[in-house]
């Protein structure tokens, strides 16, 4: 990139003389251009600008980070899972019987699940020799008669 | 070291050594913008401590392909300022307008009156805001000229502008002792 004065000389009043703040540095060009008569006067006065601001201290903010790690963070929103393990688990502080509803709750879960399988399902009974409801109402039939004799 | 998006993601989660490491990579460098915008520590820590409580409530609408996290709590703490010196405007314009038009002082003789380092800070304060934000983010933050554009929403040919517009006007307001040599011969600063 070839710089002209009029671009160099606006470079510099935008950005000042440290080549790092530069957008595209030339080297070779701004060495060439810091002796154009043109530039010369740009330069200084940047330089003399850069040297005041760069003067400019800051407070320490001693006690900053400490404020900053120690501010209160609202929580996230739990997912669904977490809010019904929380529910589930509540904080065992509360006083009396209260807290433990919610796991007795969640514990009688299988041993109600395990009373519905088994009231649908009679072990003593071999369903591979089981009667179709045909069959059985066939041999109903028979009992009537015998029934009546 | 996390990347950003690393370091994001563990926010989001709700990670909050995250945060922590986002605290001490990027809290001083707010908090300075902050100052030099505002020239006010107090209400520089009270930008920074918001502007981070923003990052930890707002992560999830970080997008790393439009900005980077440094570029990302510049924007977040320049909309912060701005906001804060309207504020301040509004309260205080009216008082401040009545004091000028009190004063016996003219503004230049006030100035000549400040040590070197309040000369610039309110030779600093007293350039419109959009100048001053352009001028310390760029020379001050370290943040590239697209970075700042972004930041401020305008083209980078209009941040060459506010910079040129905003170094000009410093030299101006400084130049009386700034720019003339000094009894022994230096320049006077």
């Amino acid at each position: 990139m070839s710089l002209s004065p009029e671009e160099f000389v606006a470079l510099v009043e935008a950005y000042g003389t440290d080549l790092q703040r530069w957008p595209v540095v030339d080297e070779v060009a701004v060495e060439r251009l810091r002796r154009h008569p043109q530039c010369r006067q740009a330069w200084q006065d940047a330089q003399t600008l850069d040297s005041v601001l760069d003067a400019h201290a800051l407070p320490a903010f001693e006690a900053l980070e400490a404020r900053l790690l120690q501010q209160a963070l609202p929580g996230r929103p739990a997912g669904l899972f977490e809010r019904l393990f929380s529910w589930l688990t509540p904080p065992m502080s509360e006083p009396g019987l209260m807290p433990w509803w919610r796991p007795l709750a969640l514990a009688s879960v299988p041993l109600m699940l395990g009373l519905f399988i088994g009231s649908q399902y009679d072990p003593a009974i071999d369903y591979g020799q089981a009667l179709s409801l045909e069959e059985e109402l066939y041999f109903i039939s028979f009992s009537d008669y015998a029934e009546v004799m | 070291m996390l990347t950003d998006e690393q370091l994001m993601e563990a926010i989001v989660d709700g990670d909050r050594q995250a945060y922590a490491g986002a605290v001490k990579q990027h809290g001083l460098a707010i908090a300075a913008y902050a100052f030099r915008m505002l020239g006010n520590e107090s209400e520089a820590q009270d930008i920074a401590q918001e502007t981070f409580l923003r990052l930890w409530t707002q992560a999830h609408r970080w997008d790393g392909d439009k900005a980077s996290l440094v570029t990302w709590l510049h924007r977040i703490a320049h909309n912060l300022c701005i906001d804060q010196l309207r504020r301040t405007r509004a309260d205080t314009g009216s008082e401040l307008d009545e004091f000028r038009a009190e004063a016996d002082t003219p503004a230049a003789d006030q100035l000549a009156q400040q040590s070197d380092r309040n000369r610039l800070e309110a030779a600093l304060a007293d350039l419109p805001e959009r100048q001053r934000s352009a001028l310390v983010m760029t020379y001050y933050q370290g943040l590239s000229n697209r970075e700042v554009a972004g930041i401020l929403d305008v083209s980078v040919d209009a941040l060459e502008s506010l910079l040129s517009r905003g170094r000009r006007a410093l030299k101006s307001r400084l130049s009386k002792y700034v720019y003339q040599p000094d009894s022994t011969g230096g320049v006077n600063r």
